[in-house]
């Protein structure tokens, strides 16, 4: 049985079983993931694999199962027990699915592998690594093509088939020498194809480059507020715990601190953040979301006031709130006007963070963690790289506070990130 | 696609037992449960089961892996050639090869509950009457969450030396979280039970929870008028339920050896002083101090049979945790430290059950014997690196002054250099407290035990 045929046997089951909507996504999905470790080729790992995900609309009430199999078994099983799941849940009038019926078929990114010239662009980055960076310890990474091929039907009639393929890359370094390190920083993405190579990839060459001189790290020593200037490869994660304030969870538990902000400014004028599911600066697409719409572009910040909320259907049931168009996996950081030298060169006083490991924002968007792989800077300029340094901040004060976006930006696959210069952030050292 | 799948306890042992070199067949099934209430609404109610079965060749120094979604004989068959092929494809006949050993031998170990299991509607009237119970005695709350999630992990490994592990390992939590908001600011705080086995094995009813959620109420309301704590280096009290992150993320990953071989600043420690003397360190396969851990491992995903890994003893770093691969390059010996997540993973280098050895002290002493500090528990996320600079969420603290506990903290983050800091702990409490309700992330997540006692030290904390 082919995905089609594993999709409309589900969507019959579920029919069977008494599901006023359902929706049903199927996929089958290969990959051949080319490993290194140590600086050295290691491991070969060539997987398949198939993804069914039922979902069910009976009686108000709503259940989902997954499972792996396309047979006819295995699908008359799950329907069975998606029925037992139902019965479990609670009447809720917000469960639903996409009413529109649209039929669609998306093809995008390389579809095969080029597996020889995975292995010359892998080639060429070990030794360049080699030759370039002799403290550097490539620890682990991959390169790899990811094929997937879905199809998404659900009971109004919305139908979407996809054939999706890209590469990605993985890559975790340290710099060592005698006893000193530089502590393990890493970059990774997907790509739409491997025209270029590795190291020029997601700002590999840099951030390889910064590892020798982390040898020598210090702390900054006592406690001072500044400002905080944030590389692409930082910000993403930043972003998504901000941008998490206007999804589902928090919004229908009622603690978004932005639940009742939606038009009003929240952030930077200088800051402009759109969802852009088919960017053609990204690598990874997204199409249709989880309850069958097809993801559509919209704005989530438009020079600093709220645009939209991340709100699933279900979500904008609960709220009364408007349904965001796409689910902001895909994001598009609007460029600045100034370099990041440029941004660099006008601050006081604060941190360059290259890499954020810290704890997971508050509620109230407080948040604080280690400075790692990044600077001290001091009138415009980089002084040393930091070790035991914290960084403590706000972050709906320190995206309100940014000063300057970059003009050059990374694309990341699912993300394209400028750097942001922001303050009022504490930095405390030992 | 279609044909009927084996049960992923059939034997395929013949397919690879006296295979040259090292060659290994895994089946594979995992089934997570997942139910939320949010407010009153069960916003998710979902279960998925994955099987598959994969094969992993070592040729010439290189790792060639093949994995499949169907459970078969000839799916077995097929799975080695094709890791065999994906060896060939990237052999480098100057790379080093080493001799990875195995024994043989079978062992099978059951977790799954010997009770009557419960329908997912008996699983849906625990959460909702647990809800009920929350909403009605603390009405001040601006939000709650009541959410089960339980993850079944089923393998039969079988390898060229002839080593078969069949293993069914079940983990079920109960998790609650409490929202409250003061002054337009929202705070929040978890709790959990739960642990190895099914749900059946650890929740009857749900007035057990009664008294825990109490506490759970009476420390939120605290941490809504808490304060943040001071930014910079203090003396703390870690509770037993962060020594066990500590150990995990501080210790245990610097001296995985795949990062040891990646530069972990572990490897210039190994034999001598790495902590304080009151400091002992063990990766558990199984049992701890003649308790059941809470992820027990008895053979590994490459049949390895699994012991304890000692890795400090009275603050002398001892060893490193291994994979067959590492410890035939750095001359040690593998006790069992290698798992897959998926059917489609390979095996890492993984922790088991990471735990610190209680000491003699009481808690109470502890805090008494600090003049100014905090006293610090309830962990979030943590991370460390090859530097040992380790940080971790700390979702609740309080101040200590002269030797008492103060005023609450909010959220805040500690951080330290796990060597340096290790040799600053100057108490360590009599109690052990084991968690095991998160996922450890490496390339693939994990699921693994943490624990230890109360422990008195200097770290770094972020604050204002």
């Amino acid at each position: 049985m082919d995905r089609n045929q594993a999709a409309h046997q589900s969507l019959d089951g579920m029919k069977k079983i008494g599901a006023s909507e359902a929706q049903v996504v199927c996929s089958v999905s290969t990959k051949e993931e080319l490993n290194f470790a140590y600086g050295k080729i290691s491991l070969l790992r060539s997987t398949n694999d198939y993804s069914l995900s039922l979902s069910a609309i009976r009686e108000g009430r709503k259940a989902q199962l997954g499972l792996n199999q396309l047979n006819v078994s295995a699908i008359e099983n799950a329907c069975g027990e998606l029925k037992a799941l139902g019965e479990a849940g609670t009447p809720d009038s917000a469960f639903g699915f996409s009413k529109l019926a649209v039929k669609k078929e998306f093809r995008h990114g390389p579809q095969e592998p080029d597996f020889a010239k995975m292995r010359l662009r892998m080639d060429e980055f070990l030794h360049s690594v080699r030759e370039r960076h002799p403290s550097v310890i490539l620890e682990e990474g991959f390169l790899d093509h990811v094929r997937s091929d879905t199809t998404c039907l659900n009971s109004h009639g919305s139908e979407f088939r996809v054939s999706h393929g890209n590469y990605g890359m993985l890559l975790v370094f340290s710099a060592k020498s005698g006893t000193r390190t530089s502590g393990f920083n890493y970059t990774h993405g997907q790509l739409a194809s491997l025209d270029t190579p590795l190291l020029d990839q997601f700002g590999a060459a840099e951030i390889l480059l910064q590892a020798t001189g982390q040898l020598d790290k210090r702390s900054v020593p006592g406690k001072f507020t500044g400002e905080l200037m944030i590389t692409p490869q930082c910000l993403g994660e930043l972003l998504d715990a901000y941008l998490g304030y206007l999804a589902d969870s928090p919004m229908i538990n009622g603690t978004s601190i932005f639940r009742d902000k939606l038009g009003e400014k929240i952030a930077s004028p200088l800051l402009s953040v759109r969802s852009e599911p088919r960017s053609p600066l990204l690598a990874m697409h997204e199409f249709f979301d989880a309850e069958g719409f097809e993801a559509e572009p919209m704005d989530l910040l438009e020079n600093g006031v709220l645009k939209s909320f991340l709100l699933s259907l279900y979500g904008a049931n609960k709220t009364g709130k408007p349904r965001a168009k796409s689910s902001g996996s895909r994001l598009d950081v609007k460029a600045g006007d100034q370099s990041h030298n440029e941004l660099l060169r006008s601050m006081k006083r604060g941190i360059l963070l290259c890499r954020f490991s810290g704890g997971r924002p508050s509620l109230n968007g407080d948040f604080s963690g280690v400075a790692k792989n990044s600077y001290y800077v001091e009138n415009g300029e980089i002084r040393y790289p930091v070790s035991e340094t914290m960084v403590s901040g706000n972050l709906v004060q320190l995206f309100d506070s940014v000063r300057g976006v970059s003009r050059e930006r990374i694309a990341f696959g699912t993300k394209i990130l400028p750097w942001i210069l922001g303050e009022g952030v504490t930095v405390s050292g030992k | 696609m279609g044909k009927r799948q084996a049960s992923v306890r059939a034997d395929f042992s013949s397919f690879v037992t006296g295979l040259s070199g090292h060659a290994e067949l895994r089946a594979h099934t995992n089934r997570t449960l997942s139910m939320l209430y949010v407010n009153g609404s069960l916003t998710e109610n979902a279960r998925k089961e994955t099987s598959g079965s994969s094969a992993r060749v070592y040729k010439g120094g290189r790792w060639g892996f093949a994995s499949t979604p169907e459970l078969s004989a000839s799916a077995m068959e097929k799975l080695l050639v094709q890791a065999s092929r994906n060896c060939e494809l990237i052999a480098d006949e100057k790379e080093t090869r080493f001799e990875l050993g195995g024994t043989s031998l079978s062992v099978e170990r059951d977790f799954s509950t010997k009770k009557s299991r419960l329908s997912q509607k008996d699983l849906s009237e625990y959460l909702r009457e647990l809800d009920a119970h929350i909403a009605a005695k603390y009405p001040g709350l601006s939000g709650r969450r009541v959410w089960l999630t339980g993850l079944d992990m089923e393998k039969n490994v079988f390898t060229s030396s002839g080593a078969h592990s069949y293993s069914h390992i079940p983990r079920t939590h109960v998790m609650v979280m409490m929202t409250m908001e003061r002054n337009g600011n929202p705070v929040e705080l978890l709790e959990s039970l739960g642990g190895l086995g099914h749900f059946e094995d650890h929740f009857s009813s749900p007035a057990a929870f009664h008294p825990l959620l109490a506490k759970l109420h009476e420390n939120l309301v605290k941490k809504s008028e808490g304060i943040h704590a001071d930014a910079g280096t203090h003396d703390v009290i870690l509770a037993s339920d962060l020594a066990g992150i500590l150990a995990h993320e501080a210790i245990g990953h610097t001296t995985e050896a795949d990062n040891i071989l990646g530069g972990s600043i572990a490897s210039d420690f190994l034999n001598r002083e790495a902590a304080s003397e009151l400091v002992s360190l063990v990766d558990f396969a199984h049992t701890a101090l003649g308790e059941q851990c809470p992820v027990p491992v008895f053979v590994d995903d490459e049949g390895t049979p699994a012991e304890d890994a000692l890795i400090i003893d009275k603050g002398i770093l001892k060893g490193y945790m291994h994979n067959k691969e590492s410890a035939a390059k750095l001359g040690m010996k593998a006790l069992g430290n290698a798992r897959g997540f998926q059917f489609h993973d390979e095996p890492l280098i993984r922790m088991r059950n990471t735990a610190i050895l209680p000491g003699m002290s009481k808690l109470d002493d502890m805090v008494k014997s600090i003049k100014s500090g905090y006293l610090l528990m309830n962990p979030g996320n943590g991370q460390a690196d090859t530097s040992g600079e380790f940080m971790f969420l700390v979702r609740l603290g309080f101040e200590i002054k002269d030797g008492k506990l103060g005023r609450a903290l909010r959220d805040t983050t500690i951080s330290g250099k796990a060597f340096d800091m290790l040799k600053t702990v100057s108490m360590v409490s009599d109690e052990m407290k084991w968690e095991s309700r998160g996922f450890c992330g490496k390339k693939q997540p994990m699921s693994v035990g943490m624990g230890g006692p109360a422990l008195k030290c200097r770290v770094n904390v972020g604050g204002r």
